[in-house]
């Protein structure tokens, strides 16, 4: 493998429950409190999936990265990992210039690109850009924003042509992305698109919950379930608040609702402010077998 | 009872996923645990009116919990770091168990919060050098919860039996006398409103000298009415934002009950309270097992959780 190369990995079946989490963003209280709700669930490291962006927006870009490096789970590179692995000179995230998040992706980027060390940004760069594993025979593979770009926001609103064209073009049963901020879970027939949210920030709902899901073997049906994290948002958004971050998004951990809706479809925009419930999405076995 | 309702249609509450018309079934995720409750066996000294455990002196279906099964959940919480803040008692009537003191001891001792839940007749009265005795080590970490079903005598003995006020009135005055945490629970089972509750409850406290406040909603618990052959909406994962009713506050998010089968060789772990029966909601053994989702997939979840007598129809 070489650095910035594409490369995926593969995990093999899994047994039990794999959890999957996105975006700690810097966010270490968060991903702390991910670590025990993974221990309460008694999931091992070795099925949890990260779908990237470990540093972004918040305090403590180095010590959550020590802490996902130091946790034994496996990390798919998000859009950050590529621009701090490789020292790029912005994040990535593919926003227009001017926009909000530009601006403020400008002033956090600085930030934590001053505080990474050598060896976690080769540990960045080490990343797999697609992860795959098998549960109950069905195929999952996990990218950080679609299986065309690492970058593409993929919400539920996202034209379904794209989340078809990766289900084509993977030739997987389920693609597992992150990136995009919001859970959802959303069938194609037998094939499903899900997106567990991310634990760094809000999901744009107005509560400062944050997001991750369990994909549980159930018989032989697979259930996907999205759970709310509750965390210490308050310590959070103070850190950020004493390293004088951009102040929109300590609000946002506080307020739940983001500081700029740029890279949102029209669907996902009508359901601001609307508090997003827990779910269990069921895939069951015929389904499967119907398909084939 | 004064409401005339409609049998629960059958279609409802079947698949655990799928509400009878399509739609996603609510779920709650378990946030923390915060309280462990123990059903300390099915038994009771008497037998009231539609109670939801369908305790009695007879209904022996949930065991009595032993001391040394409570200690090894006790075990499992220090071992695991669990931050549970209270370990509650109900059953049946907790102080029928022979080792309900016992349990009381250990629980208080390893420094959480005890609730139990009473009848306060003779089967605590029986008790009463004991309790002393942990409220003078222990003082407020104790709490009793009397079960008062009406604030008047009469309605009180409707649904729980003849010459069943007198002894409870005992009972009460002697833990308020003896300044024990109290709090009361009572039922809404009469055209009455909460308020006209409440001023009724007050009236009494007053008159017995019971230091409970009416109007303080967790001292003075008003329960729905569960029949679960009434019919009730199904929970979908819009009725939240509909209701403004977050998962979160619902009891299965903070708490788990232990029960243990007549019969059964271990306890098993339940999602809540009011759901000690039904063999579908089990969690598993242990506490670890018990963090998993639940399906709100019972009438008692939509009408006593979620709903609590509100609608949940946006027309």
């Amino acid at each position: 493998m070489t650095d910035n190369s594409f490369y995926v990995r593969d995990l093999g079946p899994l047994q039990g429950p794999v959890l999957i989490f996105g975006g700690p963003y810097s966010n270490l209280l968060a991903t702390q409190a991910m670590r025990e709700a993974a221990a309460s669930l008694n999931i091992p490291g070795e099925n949890v999936i990260c779908t990237g962006d470990v540093v972004a927006y918040a305090g403590e870009p180095a010590k959550t990265t020590d802490a996902i490096m130091g946790w034994g789970i496996t990390t798919v590179m998000g859009n950050c990992e590529e621009s701090f692995g490789g020292e790029a000179d912005d994040c990535g995230c593919g926003f227009e210039e001017g926009t909000a998040c530009d601006v403020m992706s400008r002033q956090w980027y600085a930030y934590a690109n001053a505080e990474l060390n050598p060896e976690q940004r080769a540990w960045m760069r080490g990343l797999p850009s697609q992860v795959t594993f098998t549960l109950n025979s069905r195929r999952f593979a996990v990218v950080h924003g679609s299986a065309a770009s690492i970058n593409e926001f993929v919400f539920e609103g996202t034209d379904n042509a794209i989340k078809q064209r990766d289900l084509d073009a993977l030739n997987v049963d389920a693609i597992i992305g992150g990136h995009a901020g919001v859970p959802f879970t959303q069938a194609f027939g037998d094939r499903f698109w899900h997106n567990a949210g991310v634990i760094g920030m809000p999901a744009n709902d107005g509560t400062p919950r944050v997001w991750f899901s369990v994909i549980r073997p159930s018989g032989d049906d697979i259930e996907i379930e999205i759970y709310p994290l509750n965390y210490d948002y308050a310590a959070a958004a103070s850190s950020m608040r004493e390293k004088r971050l951009p102040d929109g998004y300590a609000k946002c951990m506080e307020d739940g609702l983001w500081p700029n809706m740029d890279v949102m479809p029209e669907a996902e925009r009508a359901k601001v402010g609307v508090a997003i419930a827990p779910s269990i999405f069921q895939w069951r076995a015929q389904q499967q077998v119907a398909a084939e | 009872m004064s409401v005339t309702s409609r049998a629960l249609d059958p279609r409802k509450f079947r698949d655990p996923h799928v509400t009878a018309d399509g739609q996603q079934r609510a779920v709650v995720a378990l946030t923390h645990l915060t309280t462990l409750w123990f059903n300390t066996g099915s038994l009771c000294n008497i037998t009231c009116v539609n109670c939801y455990m369908e305790s009695s002196p007879k209904n022996d279906a949930l065991a009595y919990m032993t001391f040394a099964e409570v200690q090894a959940y006790l075990d499992e919480i220090d071992r695991e770091n669990m931050r549970v803040e209270e370990i509650a008692f109900t059953g049946g009537e907790p102080f029928m168990n022979p080792d309900i003191i016992q349990m009381l001891e250990e629980v208080l001792a390893r420094g959480y919060k005890a609730l139990v839940l009473s009848n306060a007749m003779k089967p605590m009265l029986n008790k009463r050098d004991e309790l002393l005795a942990i409220k003078e080590r222990h003082a407020d970490a104790l709490s009793i919860r009397v079960s008062v079903d009406h604030f008047t005598r009469e309605r009180h003995e409707d649904i729980r039996g003849k010459n069943t006020w007198p002894p409870m009135v005992d009972g009460l005055r002697w833990l308020a006398e003896n300044k024990f945490k109290l709090a009361v629970a009572g039922r809404t089972c009469w055209d009455e409103s909460e308020e006209q509750g409440r001023t009724g409850y007050g009236k009494l406290f007053e008159t017995e000298n019971i230091p409970v406040d009416p109007n303080d909603p967790g001292s003075l618990v008003l329960f729905p009415e569960m029949d679960a052959d009434v019919d009730v909406p199904e929970i979908t994962t819009h009725c939240w934002d509909i209701l403004g009713v977050a998962p979160e506050t619902m009891m299965c998010a903070s708490s788990r009950m232990v029960v243990k089968r007549k019969g059964a060789d271990k306890p098993v772990v339940m999602p809540c309270t009011l759901l000690p029966y039904d063999t579908n909601f089990e969690l598993g053994h242990d506490l670890a097992q018990s963090d998993k989702m639940v399906k709100l997939n019972h009438p008692h979840c939509a009408k006593f959780c979620v709903l609590g007598g509100a609608s949940c129809s946006p027309d």
